[in-house]
């Protein structure tokens, strides 16, 4: 009996905390409306925003108001609570979301929610026609991304909301404290991610874009997004300045947010032992030339156009933001092929990045360096293995490799999966790894494969795609298994 | 407050989750990984794995930037020499030591900067009060 | 002089006996019943079974009468909480610790414990002699490297070889600690004479190293 009603305790707090979550999704579905001092123009559409909040803030309320008042103890928040708030929190986030792309672009509801999905995840694949959408929608996007990318949990924890809890923080695929409490970890984390898109806005305005365009690029670069208000990307404005200006903000997205924070408290040093700044680093100086040479020097016999070209998509892909300069179905199948490997690795643990990770594919390959290494050693000597991770040493047990091997098998898995319902609705393989791979890992580049026309079937694929991979699987299944569990549980014992 | 609690033992780890609950930026230094195990779910602060009768790993906790450190291992002579460490070679604003056998209290007398907390002194003169307030029976 | 010698292990065996032999008085105090009945069977001396971290059981061998109190413990913590109260509270005279780490070494004399073995560095300095596969050795390095203790073996073809120590052409401000000769260490004097072979303990400023290392060790 006890247990039902510390059950029921914790739920009536999951209830509380997603509430209060799905109210501020509200409240920033009303920002999109302070842009209306710009665009005069568009009040009309005013009131599809006011709908989509209003819904939310009520519904939010409603899940409060319910947990608030039947909350009796307290209770620690797990990581399996967190998972329920932050899974429910973001389908109601999503669900709300969507309501404006359905009113005002009329669009069905399977493609408006791969839409806010898309923004939500930060992928950056889009089923908008960006030439006709009205600058409210366009904002939205891009504020969508800017808010996915911090991570609602991680908002709604450094902000004066009472939510706490390390559950809730893990939840959200953040794993490494900056700072010894998880309000403060929190707050640090959202004045550098606020700091970094600020300067993202500025650099983009001198080197000559509108501040209009300015403000949803910077927002899609830093979240590593990658909305762009023109239909063809980066590669609109053929800007050396602007390219470069990219590259600095998705290489400053797609970092850690514990090794940021090593960097501007001066540890230089210390940053580039970090296991994956040095496996970008790597990556991005071995597969440059590899790609320049071996596959693009004859669709771009110049060299400095090639090491253009190729550096700014292989930085797009690797850091998972979605940006693009040129059209990948023009490209050779070894390039396009290297991509999408680059995209399954993808950018930084605990980063706005998706992907595998740096850190995983890093410390597997570590842990295959160390067995080799072992055998040459005295068979009885014992050895720590450790590698860099903010500013400490971190020393690696064999349940840390096991973990990690686990996950990159089960995002290897749905993968394929993935791939394989792309082919069987007839799209070649190469471009459904490409796709597909960039659905899974939140990228946004597109090989053409996506378009409001496409097959719904594929459509809720990666849409599917895009939630498990930002949400990094396991915390779904937690939460649906313990859902399950426990709602026999408490029906059981009635 | 930045707090450093040294041990991570049933009285640290007590200490830690609450201390960190109310809002406090924890470090807990303990030599045992296993004992980590004992902190609640939703502790926020770091652990960090060491001696902590060791400067390094002192400084490790940071023990420079706190503001209070608490020691509470399960041995009056390492709780001893880590308070006069944390006294002399980082001159801490606050320290607060646990002592388990009375007799250590005396080591502490003289010393102005350091409070002592002798767990066996203070619940036996919680339960005599008690005992003298309500009357034998 | 009455020693209480607290823990050490085996060390403390051989090490009673010695001082014993030297006509001091002892009393151990060690944790280990099986070391403790086996040092009272050999040694002629106070063995005393408990922990000296607790008061009474030093009180018990008898600390208010001791004049020195030697702290061998594996554990700094436990060596530095004994000669403490030793020295607070049984007014003990002289009470020294083996420290294993060389950061307490401060620390501890800052506390008032006027003794200290820093066993790390003792240890540490005779390895480095025995692996010194050069003529020339460090020895130590006194306040903060002020001024250095060396080792030089005299080689055949230098020029203090075969000579009487006021013979030799030194610097004026360095001094001759020793001369060891097949494990015998003798003080020089005036009228030693200089073998081949012979190691000679320098004192020296650091400047002048350089100097007494060519005369003594030949030319390099």
């Amino acid at each position: 009996m006890k247990y039902k009603n510390l059950l029921i305790s914790r739920y009536y707090l999951i209830s509380k905390y997603t509430g209060i979550i799905i109210m501020f999704a509200g409240g920033a579905i009303l920002s999109p409306l302070l842009f209306l001092m710009a665009y005069p123009e568009e009040a009309a559409l005013a009131p599809h925003f006011l709908l989509a909040a209003g819904l939310s803030i009520l519904a939010g309320f409603i899940l409060y108001i319910y947990g608030n008042n039947h909350q009796e103890e307290d209770v620690e928040l797990s990581l399996n609570e967190g998972s329920i708030i932050v899974i429910f929190s973001w389908l109601g986030a999503i669900f709300f979301s969507a309501i404006p792309f359905v009113t005002i672009l009329d669009m069905s509801w399977t493609n408006s929610i791969f839409e806010v999905v898309s923004g939500w995840t930060t992928t950056g694949l889009s089923l908008v026609d960006v030439t006709t959408a009205p600058k409210l929608i366009l904002i939205w996007r891009s504020i969508m991304q800017f808010f996915g990318g911090a991570g609602l949990a991680v908002i709604a924890l450094s902000s004066l909301l009472p939510v706490h809890g390390m559950g809730l923080y893990m939840a959200e695929a953040r794993s490494d404290k900056l700072l010894p409490h998880v309000k403060r970890s929190t707050m640090m984390i959202m004045k550098i991610y606020t700091l970094y898109t600020v300067a993202g806005v500025f650099l983009y305005y001198i080197s000559g874009m509108t501040l209009f365009d300015s403000i949803n690029h910077s927002m899609a670069a830093i979240s590593t997004g990658g909305f762009s208000t023109q239909p063809d990307s980066i590669g609109h404005y053929n800007s050396l300045s602007i390219e470069v200006v990219t590259i600095v903000l998705m290489f400053l997205g797609t970092i850690n947010f514990a090794t940021h924070y090593t960097l501007l408290k001066g540890k230089i040093k210390t940053f580039f032992k970090n296991a994956e700044i040095r496996l970008m680093i790597t990556l991005v100086t071995l597969l440059t030339p590899i790609i320049m040479f071996f596959s693009l020097n004859a669709l771009y016999p110049r060299l400095s156009e090639n090491f253009r070209i190729t550096f700014f998509q292989i930085v797009t892909a690797l850091s998972t933001t979605g940006f693009s300069t040129i059209s990948f179905a023009g490209w050779p199948i070894f390039a396009n092929f290297i991509i999408i490997i680059i995209m399954l690795v993808g950018g930084g643990t605990g980063s706005t990045a998706g992907g595998i990770k740096q850190y995983r594919i890093y410390l597997i390959f570590k842990s295959i360096y160390w067995e080799i290494k072992e055998q040459f050693l005295p068979r009885r000597s014992v050895s720590s293995n450790y590698l860099w991770r903010g500013e400490n040493k971190f020393y690696v047990k064999d349940h840390h490799i096991k973990d990690v091997a686990n996950y990159i098998i089960l995002y290897l898995f749905t993968f394929f999966a993935g791939v394989a319902i792309h082919t069987a609705y007839g799209y070649s393989l190469l471009d459904s790894m490409f796709e597909f791979g960039s659905a899974l890992g939140t990228v946004g580049l597109s090989i053409g494969l996506i378009s409001p026309e496409a097959p719904v079937g594929i459509i809720w694929t990666q849409t599917i795609g895009m939630f498990l991979g930002r949400l990094e699987f396991f915390i779904i299944l937690y939460a649906g298994i313990k859902l399950v569990k426990d709602g026999i549980y408490i029906s059981k014992h009635d | 407050m930045f707090i450093l609690i040294v041990g991570c033992g049933r009285t640290g780890s007590l200490l830690a989750g609450n201390l960190s609950r109310s809002g406090h930026e924890v470090v807990v230094i303990e030599h045992n990984p296993e004992s980590f195990a004992m902190l609640p779910v939703d502790f926020s602060g770091f652990q960090i794995e060491g001696d902590a009768a060791e400067n390094d790993i002192l400084r490790e906790g940071k023990i420079e930037s706190a503001d209070l450190v608490i020691i509470s291992t399960g041995n009056d002579q390492i709780n001893y020499l880590v308070s006069q460490m944390a006294k002399l070679n980082f001159d801490v604003p606050r320290i607060m030591v646990r002592a388990i056998d009375p007799a250590v209290e005396k080591m502490y007398e003289k010393d102005e900067r350091v409070e002592i907390f002798s767990q066996i002194s203070l619940l036996a003169e919680n339960m005599i009060n008690k005992i003298e307030r309500e009357g034998m029976r | 002089m009455d020693i209480i010698l607290v823990g050490g292990g085996k060390l403390i065996y051989h090490l009673a006996k010695k001082l014993i032999s030297k006509g001091h008085f002892l009393t151990i105090i060690n944790k280990d019943r099986k070391l403790a009945e086996d040092l009272s069977r050999e040694i002629n001396a106070t063995v005393v079974f408990g922990d000296a971290t607790n008061k009474s059981v030093l009180e018990d061998a008898g600390a208010y009468k001791a004049d020195n109190l030697v702290a061998l413990t594996q554990k700094d913590h436990n060596n530095l909480f004994i000669c403490k109260m030793a020295m607070d509270y049984f007014g003990v005279e002289r009470a020294t610790a083996l420290v294993n780490n060389p950061e307490n070494e401060e620390l501890f004399s800052t506390l008032g414990i006027t003794g200290i073995f820093n066993i790390t560095d003792l240890v540490s300095s005779i390895i480095e002699q025995s692996v010194a596969s050069d003529d020339v050795s460090n020895l130590t390095m006194i306040e903060e490297g002020k001024l250095s203790i060396f080792q030089v073996e005299v080689s055949p073809d230098s020029e203090a070889c075969g000579k009487e120590i006021k013979e030799i052409d030194l610097p004026l401000t360095i001094v001759l600690g020793g001369i060891v000769r097949n494990g015998d260490i003798t003080i020089p004097r005036g009228g030693s004479k200089v073998q081949a072979g012979d190691k000679i303990v320098i004192i020296s400023l650091p400047e002048e190293q350089a100097e007494a290392i060519k005369v003594f060790g030949g030319e390099e």
